[in-house]
């Protein structure tokens, strides 16, 4: 898994309800494969993928290939394992929040999760995608795609509709935080000797993410 | 660093979901081996390009020469071809492009990739978020002891590191079940217990590296707090001779067996592990090879198990504190341990070096013996307690002689006798010379031989024989440095001259006499750059503290009481890497710091030494106070990081400057100048600009403080 070379070694984390779809989010990303039994993860796990990023500079044009190796952490959304589960969220580089369509509570909970992810995370505004999973039920549809952007947005983090049972979305969702990372890490590197991010962290200042209208900007 | 992540209780799960989650945390950690050697090899990399450009660190050099290849420059191409990170001006080849058409030299480059791809951009921050507590409280409680952290650490790394001992010990071992009911209980209380135990960050060299007692002597430590524990510790103590084998064979290849670990059969009943009663359903477990694990276990767990119930036991690893700074080994280096052998291996720079160094740059800056004088002066203020030295005029010579002893491997020099050497002491026309004698290139305290002192003379006669004890094939290769010194008894000592002999071309079967005049310290005609031996790093943080009551004050103070009272923390975190320096792999290390222009001592500070540990963390604060945020535009903060030599002078192990990097300041009535780079810059500039807020860096450490005169 971890052999031969590869330039970067990515970590994302999946993380949302209990049910919404993580663990199978990943096995469509890794394996292109589904299995609709429900398997609840007991407290954490994680995948691994070796994907190549190609970076696209402002002005368009592609630069080399760098291969990146992703570990993609898996947790629990059980809520007995949450003291486990949150302590993996420091080591994440980038996260995917995860809830069910069909299950507006875990929609609602969104908001616990972002709030989470403020407190535990590496950094107080991390790169996050949303990501409103089983969008191939349509019947049994309890999220509207309007609201759900409306949420995103407040947030400022991209959001996307997916189905871990058909792969819709799903490899587009990991490649837009891949570059979503990627990029962070070229502010935060370019120049470095400009002051960066490192500097206002005294610990998190405004607990609330909807007081910090400039997320998703990097602190970088 | 969040609680969550020192103190995970996992008490809640059950052993067949606690094995499901070690599992992953072994692959986790297979990973993360791969990585860390990929970083390690990373790093040398740079080191290597590091190497080949000359024009690191120090600054002044002709700007008509590229400064990475030193090929001239081309005078229409000087005003463009300036670094916009290090500001050293580069030819062409030694740029790399970038889409946008800027440019960065090649060093600057390799450097902020490796940022990128050793993930060092993610940790640095990650550091910075978790180490804050608010502002001022930071000093107090960096003043207490911490637990060390790492900047590189993840959550999963701390808990299968707390619990690999666990496991291996519960793991294995064919024994009776219910052999101990002790043992029994308590298993159930080590697997549900912490998470957060860092102790075995080195239990896998350990067991090699580091002497059997400190195992036993920690379980002593935990032992202390209660009586129970101690009759149990005793129950145990016969196993230690079996127990002392174990670890003498045991390796690496013996602790990764032990963590192959059968999970455990889906039958299992779920059930609430502090019940006792279940654990007398539990399968034996699969053979583990080595014993003493399995004793260690009994160890541990007694004592746990008697102190707390096990919900609680996450909170008390105390033992820790104990068993860390018997580390002997860099947690980094670990996977490749080749690496480290070679950095034992690498010349090791003592006081002496350092001021060569200096005298070096000195002398190739053309200067005259007599202001590389006076310019010591600054160096002497600054390492005064490190073995600094008068110099004056070489004069006379030296009678020595080589030979090879066959039976016994060792390299003897003879020391005759030395002629007309130059008074120490013109007027008073005083010296006690004595001679000293290096086999380069190791320049360590291994490889210091004296004679012993003449006293009171300029003609001394020694026959002393210093010996060295290496295989005659590793001689070509070296070269024997004889220097020799006044001794001042109540002064410093006085360099009197010295002689390097090579001994590849040297008859070493017939000893002939030879009469060699001495020579001052030979100047080499590039400087080696500071940076181009891999010291380690430093994690430092700083911040200026803004006075409480700006303004108004104006009547109070004489000029500018506006900004009286500004405060300049620096926090040092912790050294990685450090060369060892004492026998056993290991450094008693502390850090000194001085903040420049300075009144005589004031700006002295210094961290409490961290004994036997090559990455210690020191989590002290230095606090200057009265400092405008002006005036450190014009100042230079030194910290240099020593090995403690209780009877002997301080070994120099490795230092930064930070500063602005640009003009001069004022050393000792030198001006020197602020030659910081890179990061040495940046955290410095960054600490000004954002006032009241921690700026946090990882700086190499230099391999001498040498300094260059300002014009």
């Amino acid at each position: 898994m971890s052999d031969g070379e590869y330039d970067y070694l990515i970590k994302f984390l999946a993380l949302g309800d209990s049910g919404v779809g993580k663990t199978s989010f990943l096995y469509q990303y890794t394996d292109g494969k589904f299995n609709s039994k429900f398997i609840t993860t007991v407290g954490i796990d994680f995948r691994e993928k070796r994907v190549v990023y190609k970076s696209t500079g402002p002005d368009g044009a592609s630069g080399k290939g760098q291969k990146i190796h992703l570990q993609l952490w898996d947790t629990a959304g059980q809520e007995r394992f949450r003291s486990l589960t949150t302590a993996f969220f420091r080591d994440a580089m980038g996260f995917l929040l995860l809830f069910d369509l069909t299950n507006e509570q875990s929609f609602l909970n969104v908001r616990n999760w972002m709030s989470q992810l403020q407190i535990h995370a590496y950094c107080e505004n991390p790169d996050i995608i949303l990501c409103g999973n089983k969008c191939d039920l349509t019947d049994q549809r309890a999220v509207s795609e309007a609201e759900a952007r409306e949420l995103a947005e407040k947030y400022g983090v991209p959001y996307f509709e997916t189905s871990a049972a058909d792969g819709q979305n799903v490899s587009q969702v990991v490649d837009v935080l891949l570059d979503l990372i990627m990029k962070r890490m070229e502010r935060c590197v370019d120049k470095s000797w400009i002051p960066d991010g490192t500097v206002r962290v005294n610990g998190p200042t405004s607990p609330d993410l909807s007081e910090n209208p400039d997320r998703g900007k990097c602190a970088c | 660093m969040p609680e969550a992540a020192d103190m995970i209780n996992l008490g809640f799960l059950s052993d067949s979901e606690r094995e499901m989650i070690l599992e992953v945390l072994r692959r986790d950690e297979g990973l993360r081996q791969a990585e860390e050697q990929r970083v390690r090899k990373l790093k040398t990399e740079l080191l290597d390009v590091k190497r080949k450009g000359a024009k690191r660190g120090s600054g002044r050099y002709s700007q008509q020469c590229c400064g990475r290849c030193l090929e001239p420059l081309s005078r229409l191409t000087i005003f463009s071809s300036q670094c916009k990170m290090c500001n050293h001006h580069v030819c062409r080849n030694c740029r790399t492009v970038f889409p946008n058409g800027s440019w960065l030299c090649s060093v600057c480059d390799k450097e902020s990739d490796l940022k990128k791809m050793t993930g060092d951009w993610f940790y640095d921050q990650r550091v910075n978020r978790f180490s804050t507590t608010p502002g001022y409280d930071l000093v107090s409680v960096s003043l207490k002891k911490r637990p060390p952290l790492k900047k590189r650490q993840t959550a999963g790394e701390v808990l299968l590191k707390s619990n690999e001992t666990k496991a291996d010990s519960q793991t294995p071992v064919p024994r009776p079940r219910l052999k101990n009911p002790a043992e029994k209980n308590s298993h159930s209380s080590e697997i549900s217990g912490s998470l957060a135990s860092r102790e075995s960050f080195d239990s896998k060299e350990d067991v090699c590296s580091r002497p059997v007692h400190s195992d036993t002597e920690s379980a002593e430590n935990g032992s202390i707090g209660s009586n129970k524990t101690q009759t149990e510790s005793q129950h145990v103590s016969p196993e230690q001779p079996r127990r002392k084998a174990g670890s003498a064979e045991s390796s690496p290849s013996g602790s990764s067996v032990s963590s192959l670990t059968v999970p455990v059969k889906a039958e299992i009943v779920v059930t609430d592990s502090d019940n006792p009663e279940t654990k007398d359903t539990k399968e034996v477990k699969p053979v583990n090879p080595s014993p003493e694990l399995d004793i260690d276990r009994i160890f541990k767990k007694s004592v746990r198990r008697a102190q707390r119930p096990p919900e609680y036991i996450s909170t008390m690893d105390l033992r820790d504190g104990h068993e860390k700074p018997e580390a002997s080994m860099g947690y980094r280096s670990r996977s490749v341990p080749g690496l480290d052998v070679q950095e034992d291996e690498e010349e090791e720079e003592d006081i002496d070096s350092l001021v060569s160094f200096h005298k070096r740059s000195m002398a190739s800056s053309s200067s005259s013996l007599h202001t590389s004088k006076s310019t010591l002066g600054s160096l002497r203020s600054i390492y005064s307690e490190a073995g600094d030295y008068d110099s004056v005029d070489v004069s006379g010579d030296l009678v020595f002689s080589t030979s090879y002893d066959e039976p016994t491997h060792s390299l003897r020099v003879l020391i005759k006798e030395c002629h007309g050497l130059a008074y120490a002491d013109a007027s008073r026309q005083l010296s006690n010379p004595y001679v000293k004698c290096y086999l380069l290139p190791d320049k360590s305290r291994q490889s210091k031989r004296k004679t012993s002192i003449k006293r009171n003379t300029i003609n001394p006669v020694y026959n002393e024989t210093l010996k060295y004890s290496v295989s005659r094939s590793q001689l070509y290769t070296r070269s024997v440095l004889i220097s020799v010194w006044h001794h001042g008894r109540l002064s410093r000592n006085t360099f009197l001259g010295e002689v390097e002999i090579a001994l590849d071309c040297r008859d070493l079967d017939s000893p002939y006499e030879e009469r060699v005049a001495l020579m001052a310290k030979t100047a080499s005609s590039v400087p080696a750059s500071v940076f181009a031996q891999y010291k380690g790093e430093l994690v430092i943080s700083l911040k200026y503290v803004t006075p409480k009551k700006p303004i108004t004050e104006k009547f109070k103070g004489k000029k500018t009481a506006a900004e009286e009272g500004g405060q300049l923390h620096v926090l040092v975190k912790e050294a990685r890497s450090l060369t060892a320096m004492k026998t056993g792999g290991t450094s008693d290390s502390f850090v000194k710091g001085y903040l420049f222009p300075t009144k005589a001592k004031t700006s002295k500070r210094k961290t409490p030494v961290v004994k036997k540990n090559l990455n210690p963390h020191y989590d002290h604060t230095f606090v200057y106070k009265d400092v405008a945020l002006e005036q450190l535009k014009a100042m230079c903060l030194e910290l240099t990081v020593w090995d403690r030599e209780a009877l002997l002078s301080n070994e120099f192990l490795g230092g930064v400057r930070l500063s602005s990097g640009k003009g001069t300041v004022k050393i000792a009535k030198e001006e020197v100048e602020m030659d910081s780079v890179g990061e040495e810059v940046s955290l410095w500039e960054k600490m000004m600009l954002y006032p009241d807020s921690w700026a946090e860096g990882t700086l190499p450490l230099r391999s001498t403080m040498g300094k260059t005169e300002g014009k």
